[in-house]
C-alpha cells in the first residue's frame, strides 16, 4: 500500500485535508475507524416510526470515552435549569454528564450536523490581544479567506448576499434558503426587539448542485440526509478525493499505535482492519483529524521514549483549553398552526451579539437560531411526550391544539477555556485494543454562566415578542454536559511553550506531524459552528503539506 | 448542532429510569405475580382510548410493545407486578372484579388516582412510565396522524410548502 499522506479521521478535517491533497497529485491514504454511512440501508426517514429512531446510533458510530466527576450545582443560577412541563428538571444536585455528541464514519460529525456552514468572525480570532480572556490564533481571517471559498464551492453553501461580520471576497455559490413559515415568525419577533435576521449560510443545497439535488425541507438532517443535498463530508470531500484516484479511504480502521522514532518524525502508524488484519506504515507525512477528543488521546497514547509525555506535548499542552459547547434553546407555544416542523433545521439566524465585545461586560459573542428540528421537536412522537399535557382524552385534545405550533429559539455562546476543562487518559479504562480511552473533564466558570444567562434570557424574549405562551421547555449546558462543537485541545500558536501546532497546523517539534481538526482552535468562536472553518484550516494545511512535499521537505 | 433529539430522547429516557431507580428502592408493595394482559391492555386504553381521529393505542398494537418491553427489562416487569397488585386492589374498591371489567368512569377514576399519587410511588411511577412508553409507541403509526394536519413522514417527499401557512384541516 503506498501513500504519501496517511490521514487518520474522515470527518471534517481529515476529508477536506484529503480532497486538498489527492486533488493535487498526492497519493492519501485515510484511516476511518467508523463505517461508511449506507442511507439506503440505515435511514428510517420514509417510514412511519422514523422518529423512533435517531442517527444510528450503534457502537460502531461512537468512540468510547469516560467522564471524570462534574462539578455541583448552585442554587445561584437556577434559572438556567434543564426542564421540561412534563417531564420535570433534567439534573439533580449535581451536573449532569450527557453526551459528547459526535459520529464515527466516513463523513464524521458532518453526517449528523444540522449544515450551518460559518465562517468565524474576525475579531474572535484576537480573544487575548484585543478583549484579555483566552488566546489568540496565529493567523488572521485573511490569511483563510480564500479557503472559506474553495470550501464553500466545494460543498455547495447556500447564503445571503450580504455578511457585514466577515468580508468576503467572493459570493457564496448558491441563494440562501427561503425562510420557513415559523421561522418568518421568529424574525418578525427579532424585528420588533431591533434585531436582525437573516438567512443562516448553509452547506445544504438550495438548488441542485454538482449532480446532488436540492432539498426538499425534510428538517431531519440530524437523522442522516437520504438526499445527499446536504454537504457532509463523505458526498462532498471525501467523494471529490475518490474521484481522483489518488485517495484511498478504509473504514473500520483502528489506528492501534503511532510510534514517535528518530529525528523528530513519527515513525510508524499501526492499525488493525475489520478483520482484525495488523498493518503498518512509515508515513512521509502523518495528519490527524480525529476531533478534540480523540486526537490528544491518540497523541497521549503515544508515550515512548522519543516522546515520554506524549507525542507533539513538549509542551504539555496537548488535551488543554477543551471548549465545549455552551448551548440554550427555550420552546414554547404559538397560538397560530405555523407548521412549524417544516424547513430545514437552523435557516434563520441572528447575529447582532456575534462579536466578542457585543455584550456589556461578558466577553466572547452569541448567535440565536431557530431551534424547533434541533431541540426535536418537529414530529408527533416528541410532540405527544414533550408538547401535549395530560392523559385519555384531554392528551388527544392538547395535541390536536398544539401540533405544528412549538416555537423554539437556540443560541450557541463563546467558551473561554479554563484549568477545570480538558482531556486526559482514563487510568482505568481501555479500548479493546489496549489503548486508554480519552477521559473528559468539565467546569463551567462564572463568565460562561453569565453569558448563558444572557442567551437565556434573549431567547426568552424572541419567544415573548413572537406572541407565544411561556416556555413550555427549556434546555441548557450549565446542568447538562451536551458538547457538538468541541475545540481546543492542541492548540495552534507561534509560541511552542504554550500550543502545540503552528500556524501551518504543523507540530512544533515533530516534522512530520500535522493536526487538522478542531482540537487546534485557540477559541471556540461566538456560536459559529465550526465544519467550515475546520475544512478551511485543513485545505490551507494540505497546501502546505503539499508544498513540503514538493520541496522534499517531508 | 447544539440541540439533537439524543439529548432530548436521553432526557425523556432518563426521567424514566430515574422515576424507576428511584421507585426501587422506596418499594414497599410485595411483589405480585404480573396479570393477565388483559389487564394491561385496558389501562393502556384507558390512557390513550379510541376518539373518532384516532384508533386507541391497543387498536394501534401498543399493548404488544409494550408488554414486550416490560418482559424485556427486569425493573420495568417488577414494577408492573406491583403496580397490578395495587390496580387489582383499587378495582376491587371500585366494585369489579377486574380493571378490565369496570366501566370506563371508573378506570379513568383509577388513572386519576395514580397519576395523583406520591411522587416515586408505585402507582405514580407505573403511570409515568407506561404513559411514555404508550406515546412513544402510538405516534409511531400513521393512523395516529389523522387530525395532526402532519403530512409526515418527513421523506420521500419533505415539505416543500415549508414556507407557506400550513394548510388547514
Amino acid at each position: 500500500m503506498h501513500a504519501d499522506v496517511v490521514i487518520v479521521g474522515a470527518g471534517a478535517g481529515g476529508a477536506a485535508c484529503a480532497w486538498a491533497l489527492a486533488s493535487r497529485g498526492v497519493r492519501v491514504l485515510v484511516l476511518e475507524s467508523g463505517p461508511w454511512y449506507d442511507p439506503v440501508r440505515e435511514n428510517r426517514l420514509h417510514l412511519p416510526d422514523w422518529e423512533q429512531h435517531a442517527f444510528p446510533e450503534g457502537k460502531e458510530y461512537r468512540h468510547a470515552y469516560t467522564f471524570a466527576q462534574m462539578q455541583a450545582l448552585n442554587p445561584q443560577w437556577a434559572q438556567l435549569r434543564s426542564w421540561n412541563h412534563n417531564l420535570g428538571q433534567a439534573a439533580g444536585d449535581t451536573r449532569r454528564a450527557l453526551k459528547y455528541q459526535h459520529v464515527r464514519g466516513v463523513g464524521g460529525s458532518t453526517l449528523h450536523f444540522v449544515g450551518e456552514a460559518h465562517r468565524l468572525h474576525p475579531a474572535a480570532m484576537r480573544m487575548a490581544s484585543r478583549f484579555g480572556v483566552g488566546a489568540d490564533w496565529p493567523i488572521a481571517y485573511g490569511e483563510l479567506e480564500r479557503f472559506y471559498v474553495e470550501a464553500e464551492y466545494l460543498i455547495g453553501v447556500a447564503g445571503p448576499l450580504h455578511d457585514r461580520h466577515r468580508p468576503r471576497s467572493r459570493a457564496y455559490p448558491l441563494p440562501p434558503h427561503a425562510h420557513s413559515y415559523a421561522s418568518q415568525r421568529i424574525g418578525s419577533a427579532c424585528a420588533r426587539l431591533g434585531m436582525s435576521w437573516s438567512p443562516n449560510s448553509l452547506a445544504i443545497l438550495s438548488e441542485p448542485w454538482q449532480g446532488r439535488p436540492g432539498c426538499n425541507y425534510c428538517g431531519q438532517c440530524a437523522r442522516g440526509c437520504p438526499r445527499a443535498d446536504k454537504g457532509s463530508a463523505d458526498v462532498t470531500f471525501v467523494a471529490q478525493a475518490q474521484a481522483s484516484g489518488r485517495c484511498t479511504v478504509l473504514a473500520r480502521c483502528h489506528v492501534t499505535a503511532i510510534v514517535p522514532g528518530d529525528g523528530d518524525r513519527v515513525a510508524r502508524v499501526s492499525w488493525v482492519d475489520a478483520d482484525g488484519t495488523e498493518h503498518s506504515l512509515r508515513p512521509r507525512a502523518l495528519v490527524l483529524a480525529c476531533g478534540a477528543v480523540q486526537t490528544p488521546r491518540l497523541l497521549l497514547a503515544s508515550a515512548n521514549a522519543h516522546a515520554p509525555q506524549g507525542l507533539a506535548n513538549e509542551s504539555g499542552q496537548v488535551g488543554r483549553h477543551f471548549m465545549e459547547t455552551l448551548a440554550w434553546a427555550s420552546s414554547a407555544l404559538h397560538p397560530d398552526a405555523l407548521g412549524s416542523h417544516r424547513g430545514v433545521p437552523s435557516d434563520g439566524i441572528c447575529w447582532d451579539f456575534n462579536a466578542p465585545d457585543a455584550i456589556p461586560g461578558i466577553p466572547g459573542g452569541v448567535r440565536f437560531s431557530v431551534g424547533m428540528a434541533e431541540m426535536d421537536l418537529a414530529g408527533p412522537i416528541n410532540y405527544a411526550r414533550r408538547v401535549a399535557s395530560g392523559w385519555g382524552r384531554a392528551h388527544r385534545a392538547a395535541m390536536r391544539n398544539s401540533f405544528g405550533r412549538v416555537l423554539s429559539v437556540a443560541s450557541v455562546g463563546e467558551f473561554l477555556p479554563n484549568d477545570g476543562t480538558y482531556i486526559d487518559l482514563d487510568p482505568h479504562a481501555r479500548d479493546a485494543h489496549g489503548l486508554a480511552l480519552a477521559r473528559i473533564h468539565s467546569r463551567i466558570d462564572e463568565l460562561e454562566l453569565r453569558r448563558l444567562v444572557f442567551m437565556a434570557g434573549k431567547c426568552r424574549e424572541i419567544l415573548q415578542a413572537a406572541g407565544t405562551a411561556k416556555p413550555f421547555e427549556e434546555f441548557g449546558t450549565y446542568d447538562t454536559f451536551n458538547a457538538t462543537h468541541v475545540f481546543g485541545t492542541c492548540r495552534m500558536g507561534s509560541d511552542a511553550r504554550h500550543s502545540v501546532v503552528d500556524k501551518d497546523c504543523r507540530s512544533h517539534r515533530w516534522r512530520n506531524l500535522f493536526i487538522v481538526d478542531a482540537s487546534v482552535f485557540p477559541s471556540s468562536g461566538g456560536g459559529e459552528s465550526p465544519s467550515l472553518t475546520i475544512e478551511a484550516l485543513a485545505i490551507r494545511a494540505g497546501a502546505h503539506v503539499r508544498n513540503l512535499l514538493a520541496k522534499r521537505e517531508l | 448542532m447544539p440541540f439533537t433529539r439524543r439529548q432530548v430522547l436521553t432526557l425523556t429516557g432518563a426521567s424514566l429510569l430515574l422515576s424507576l431507580l428511584t421507585w426501587w428502592p422506596r418499594r414497599e408493595t410485595p411483589l405480585v405475580p404480573a396479570s393477565r394482559p388483559d389487564e394491561l391492555s385496558a389501562w393502556i386504553d384507558t390512557l390513550l382510548p379510541a376518539e373518532t381521529d384516532f384508533p386507541g393505542a391497543v387498536a394501534l398494537g401498543v399493548g404488544e410493545r409494550m408488554a414486550a418491553a416490560i418482559a424485556r427489562e427486569p425493573a420495568y416487569a417488577r414494577l408492573t407486578a406491583a403496580a397490578m397488585g395495587w390496580l387489582a386492589a383499587r378495582a376491587r374498591e371500585a366494585g369489579g372484579t377486574t380493571f378490565a371489567a369496570l366501566p370506563e368512569a371508573r378506570r379513568v377514576d383509577i388513572v386519576a388516582a395514580a397519576a395523583a399519587s406520591p411522587e416515586g410511588s408505585t402507582p405514580r411511577t407505573f403511570f409515568q412510565a407506561t404513559l411514555d412508553d404508550a406515546l412513544f409507541h402510538a405516534y409511531a403509526d400513521a393512523r395516529a396522524w389523522t387530525g395532526l394536519t402532519y403530512a409526515g413522514p418527513p421523506q420521500p417527499i419533505g415539505f416543500p410548502d415549508q414556507a407557506a401557512a400550513p394548510k388547514s384541516g
